[in-house]
Parts: C-alpha cells; sequence; structure tokens
C-alpha cells in the first residue's frame, strides 16, 4: 500500500512538470475507479463517458490543491461524487412514480413485495435495482446521494463523511430523512396496485 | 417495524446484491479526450506562477485603501466645531458678496 501510494505521489509530481506518459498512467490508474462511481451515481439524462470526461478535467484542474495527506484514491472519490452530485442537481427531481411507468419485471418485484415477507429471489435484484434507481428519481439530489452511499454501495458513516464533507449528525438525519421519502414514494406505488 | 419499513429493506438489500457491471478500461476515444484537456490545462498552466503575485498585490491594495479609508474617516472626526463654523462663514461671506 506504501509502495503504491509512493509511485502515485511520484506519478502526481511528474504529471504537474507536464509528463504526457505519466498523465497517460494517471489516467490509466484512476479511470476503473472513476468508472466504478460515475455508473454508480450516474444521473439518468448525462452520458457516462461526458461525465467520466468532466471528472477527469476537475481531477487535472484541481491537482495542485492534492496535498497528499489523504490517499489519493478517496480524494479522487470525493471529486467524482460531487462531480455527479452536481450534475444531478441540474436534473429536474420527478413529482412521482406510477404503475403504469414500471417495466414488467419492476411490477412482478412489487407485487413479490407485497406477497411475502422472504427475501427477494436473485433472479429480480437486477429488477430491484433498476426499481430502487427510478424511485430515486423522485428523490432530491442529497437524499439521492445518501440512499445509495448507504443502501446500494453499503458505505460506513465514516466513509459517507469523507465523501460527501457532510457532519455525521447530518449523514444520520439526510438517510433518515431521504428512506422516509422514498419509503414514502413505494407505499404509493403500492397502494396503487392494491385491488 | 412496520410493513412498509421491512419492504423497504428487503428492496434495497436486493438492489444492493444486483451484480454490476465491472468497469474495463476507458475507450479510446474518451482517454484521447481526457489527455487533450490535460494538454490544455497543462499549457494553460503556464502564466500561473503570477497568479499568487497578482493575489497579494490585490491584498495588499485593498489592505491599504481601508488604512487610507480609516485616516479619512478619523481626520474628519478630528476637525472641531470651529473648522465647520469657519468654512460655513468663508461660503456664506461669499454668498453676499
Amino acid at each position: 500500500m506504501q509502495d503504491e501510494r509512493w509511485d502515485a505521489t511520484a506519478c502526481l509530481a511528474r504529471v504537474r512538470m507536464g509528463d504526457e506518459a505519466a498523465a497517460c498512467q494517471l489516467v490509466e490508474r484512476l479511470s476503473p475507479l472513476i468508472l466504478k462511481l460515475v455508473r454508480a451515481h450516474l444521473p439518468r439524462r448525462t452520458s457516462e463517458e461526458d461525465l467520466v470526461q468532466t471528472v477527469f478535467m476537475r481531477i487535472f484542474a484541481k491537482l495542485d490543491q492534492f496535498s497528499g495527506t489523504v490517499p489519493l484514491e478517496h480524494w479522487v472519490a470525493r471529486v467524482t461524487v460531487n462531480t455527479c452530485f452536481n450534475q444531478l442537481k441540474y436534473e429536474r427531481v420527478r413529482p412521482e412514480l406510477r404503475w403504469a411507468d414500471l417495466s414488467v419485471e419492476q411490477e412482478e418485484v412489487l407485487r413479490e413485495l407485497a406477497a411475502s415477507t422472504d427475501e427477494l429471489p436473485a433472479a429480480q435484484n437486477y429488477a430491484a435495482r433498476e426499481l430502487v434507481e427510478r424511485l430515486l428519481e423522485c428523490l432530491s439530489p442529497e437524499d439521492r446521494l445518501i440512499i445509495t452511499l448507504v443502501h446500494l454501495e453499503e458505505k460506513s458513516l465514516a466513509d459517507v463523511r469523507q465523501i460527501t464533507g457532510w457532519s455525521p449528525t447530518l449523514v444520520k438525519v439526510r438517510a433518515f430523512r431521504a428512506r422516509h421519502k422514498m419509503k414514502k414514494h413505494l407505499k404509493q406505488l403500492l397502494q396503487e396496485n392494491r385491488p | 417495524m412496520k410493513p412498509i419499513d421491512e419492504q423497504l429493506s428487503r428492496l434495497l438489500r436486493a438492489a444492493a446484491a444486483a451484480p454490476q457491471a465491472q468497469p474495463h478500461a476507458l475507450p479510446f476515444a474518451v482517454e484521447a479526450r481526457v489527455l487533450g484537456d490535460w494538454r490544455t490545462i497543462a499549457a494553460r498552466g503556464e502564466p500561473l506562477p503570477l497568479l499568487p503575485v497578482f493575489r497579494r498585490g490585490l491584498a495588499c491594495a485593498c489592505v491599504l485603501m481601508v488604512v487610507a479609508l480609516v485616516f479619512g474617516v478619523s481626520q474628519i472626526r478630528h476637525l472641531t466645531k470651529d473648522n465647520w463654523t469657519t468654512s460655513s462663514e468663508m461660503v456664506n461671506l461669499v454668498w453676499m458678496q
């Protein structure tokens, strides 16, 4: 880990001096992490490639601000999540999700949720993820971010604090409120299908 | 726990367990665009060493401006009533002529 960090520091120094080979190396090294984060927080109407490019631009522009007190990956994760979060602010929050908007698979997930108290079958996990993403569209950017980090990526409180820069109390309050709002939307959907 | 709480928890657990596409390397076109951006930023970065000097100069100018303002205000406060009266008398004299 120490060696990796030292390499990153040396690479950054070369990038700052204008070494293109080092810049290539940095892009190759960081792209899997950035792609993963961008996919997890991607606003629906934004191209993944465009967002990755924006993130890299911000990283290069702010490279002088990286002090090296935290691992490079943590700093990059924070820049990436903040870029996605800013992009989400431009998207209009969907007022509500209706049963008619759902795919057949998503409807099946809801029926299964209402009919049984068991865990959803693994075959429905993908449809469940899509359904959650659609429910997230009804929430504000802050609520979307906190639900994604806490429930989908299963990050700890410390990790969420580090990525968002929010205080522990704010993280807890936002997580609680976001979950409450999501519950309201889910309840509305389930009631819509009730005979 | 209310049924809706439990339903949401199950839904979120299933969503978290959904397989995610593993990120691969960036497509060549995106990598080329990113490196193009880096070249632009690196080229633009050359005049940046002057920026701290400019910032310090601006800060010094602001400090001087505040000092001058404070000095000016304190000078006005030190003017006695007579100064103002004399000035008024002078104006009146000129006016009367």
